[in-house]
């Protein structure tokens, strides 16, 4: 049994990235953990709850690869009020940490095969971590091609542009960009990414995991068009974000049916999703 | 088993007895404005005891005790082991078996084997429940049908029972449960005491459990965990919860909604119960709801008491059938109206057993 008592670790932000222009409004923040033991384990598609003291707890999808477990990466969107407080702190402020909380990628079990990744806005930041860690010297033979369709509003939307040079340069890796409107300067593609999939990626229906996240209208489009293509609904692979306030099960905020999303997901399957009452 | 008969003297002074050696907390009436309203509450001093009102089933129960309505989460405080207010043995005195289902359903979730929630283990760790009933069956019951046992629960080591009809004499019996014993004082009290003929209490309670199956009709004929899928899809959800304000009063007086939130008071963390009946209790912070209409809300507090909590703890439902929420309702939504709409559709659908 382990007891949980809803307390914080402390933690300090080591360094804050501006990833968006001012519209969004996407920050990332590294963090360390402060006291004795600075390590926190997690696998790649956990979650943890930050506190920012004085304000409030949310959860948030961890958005780097374990392998590299000497900092804690979130990227938040300014959007409600722990966000906006999050946004106004410094390098240096202390926040609080608890978790990680909830399953994770079945990246393991989805070894020899090939990994294709669709994100919508900050829904690329849970799939960073099954990137990163595909991706990683290590892991990357294990896997066969990587494809990615990342989708943002604007180019100015556009996250983790330090990374980018290193996923398009990695071994057997394509990147494919898109963004909602057409504009000058712009040569990737244009459009949502539902419309994109048949004509920018290669879609095997064996062999192939997708892994899909970005806002609920984006994820439910997407996977329509992946079972148009003959993708099966175990392959499909994506992860689901609620209201939620302990991250344990016991809140009952979070539940789709008799689910947890906090305990039994955050990271389902399409097959799983088909089980359960549509309300999410 | 052992079994006293007790008249009104006796239980006072047993009552007496009990106070010496326990944080009594016992049913009250008390006046708040107009509405004269049945509390649980402290005794303070033993000269309460003869107010304590048993007869008719209390507005609120443990759970304020054991899951507060609001508390600070003092990190601190758990960690000094003797706190002096958590020395002494907590008894609740006068509790409804449907009450006592509804604490077994708590200890379920936060004690359950994945996470257990150490506030909740220190506030349930040093009490004791004495159970209670009389020949009233308390209004919009149906714990009966929820297979909750009118006259017993196994929360409770000591059952009293009270015949209204044979006031004036010696009107109460007490159970005591093989296997347990009170602190000395208590049990030197008990050895006064007359002893009961267990027959005559059995003839009793088979007398009140008739007439209480002649009060309550309601019957729910599908199997719990109501089948989720076609529960949710397939009942027509919003013309028989079209009444509903939203306003939450049936899950607050609620003895078995445990659904909380946190909230922040400085650099103080709190815990309060929050209601599955407010639009922003799923609200993200984008605005996206995943349950933006009322009838959702309902189908979700529904069916959390009938098809996933069972599914989630062995079969049990997240309901004890207390009657509370029917009583409280200000636009009498019976709950018992909505249950019947899911059981009907369910067993005309093929889906009941």
């Amino acid at each position: 049994m382990k007891r949980d008592d809803y307390i914080p670790a402390e933690a300090e932000i080591i360094e804050i990235i501006q990833e968006t222009g001012s519209n969004l409004n996407i920050k990332t923040f590294h963090l360390k953990l402060t006291g004795d033991k600075p390590i926190f384990d997690f696998k790649p598609g956990q979650f943890l709850m930050l506190t920012v003291h004085g304000v409030g707890e949310a959860p948030f999808g961890l958005a780097s690869s374990p392998s590299n477990r000497d900092k804690i990466v979130i990227s938040v969107k300014e959007t409600g009020r722990v966000t906006a407080a999050l946004h106004e702190l410094t390098v240096g402020d202390k926040v609080g940490l608890r978790g990680p909380y909830g399953n994770s990628f079945p990246v393991e079990e989805h070894k020899s095969n090939e990994m294709i990744f669709i994100s919508g806005g900050i829904g690329l930041a849970p799939l960073r971590s099954a990137i990163d860690y595909v991706l990683d010297q290590d892991n990357r033979k294990d896997y066969g091609r990587v494809q990615m369709l990342q989708a943002f509003r604007s180019p100015e939307d556009m996250l983790y542009d330090y990374d980018q040079p290193r996923w398009e340069d990695a071994d057997n890796t394509e990147i494919k960009y898109t963004i909602d409107k057409p504009c000058e300067d712009w040569d990737h593609c244009v459009g949502f990414p539902h419309n994109l999939i048949k004509d920018e990626i290669e879609c095997l229906t064996e062999g192939a995991k997708y892994y899909v996240c970005g806002p609920p209208i984006m994820i439910k489009s997407v996977i329509n068009e992946l079972l148009e293509l003959g993708i099966k609904p175990k392959d499909i692979i994506t992860t689901l974000e609620m209201r939620m306030s302990c991250g344990l099960g016991k809140c009952g905020k979070c539940n789709i049916g008799h689910r947890y999303v906090c305990k039994d997901g955050p990271v389902f399957s399409y097959q799983e999703l088909l089980d359960m009452p549509d309300e999410f | 088993m052992r079994l006293k008969k007790l008249n009104s003297k006796d239980l006072i002074g047993l009552l007496e007895v009990l106070f010496a050696e326990y944080n009594l907390i016992a049913p009250f009436k008390v006046e708040q404005g107009r509405l004269n309203r049945v509390l649980y509450r402290f005794i303070r001093q033993d000269t309460e005891i003869p107010a304590i009102y048993l007869k008719e089933l209390p507005e609120t129960t443990p759970k304020n005790f054991i899951l507060p309505r609001d508390e600070r989460l003092d990190f601190n405080g758990l960690e000094q082991a003797d706190r002096s207010d958590e020395t002494r043995t907590r008894l609740f005195f006068g509790v409804r078996s449907c009450d006592l289902a509804a604490i077994e359903l708590f200890d379920d979730v936060f004690l359950d084997e994945d996470y257990l929630d150490p506030f909740y283990e220190s506030r349930r760790k040093s009490n004791i429940f004495i159970g209670y009933s009389n020949q009233i069956l308390p209004p919009n019951n149906f714990q009966k049908e929820l297979g909750i046992d009118y006259f017993d629960h196994q929360l409770a080591p000591a059952f009293l029972y009270e015949d209204l009809e044979a006031r004036g004499r010696d009107h109460y019996y007490l159970k005591i449960k093989a296997g347990f014993e009170f602190p000395g004082a208590v049990e030197n009290y008990l050895e006064e005491l007359k002893t009961g003929e267990n027959d005559q209490l059995e003839a009793l309670l088979s007398d009140w459990e008739a007439k209480f199956a002649q009060e309550s009709e309601f019957e729910i004929k599908s199997k719990l965990p109501f089948s989720e899928k076609i529960a949710f899809n397939q009942v027509d959800w919003q013309e028989p919860t079209a009444s509903c304000l939203g306003c939450g009063v049936c899950t607050y007086y609620c003895p078995t909604c445990f659904c909380f939130d946190f909230f922040w008071d400085r650099s103080t963390k709190n815990r309060a119960w929050d209601s599955c009946m407010f639009s922003v209790f799923t609200e993200h912070a984008s605005g996206h709801n995943p349950r933006e209409e009322q009838h959702q809300r309902w189908r979700q507090r529904l069916l959390h008491k009938f098809s996933y909590h069972p599914q989630n703890y062995g079969g049990k439902p997240g309901c004890v059938g207390c009657g509370r929420c029917i009583y409280k309702c200000p636009v009498n939504l019976d709950i018992r109206k909505v249950i019947k709409a899911v059981d009907n559709s369910l067993i005309e659908g093929g889906a009941g057993q």
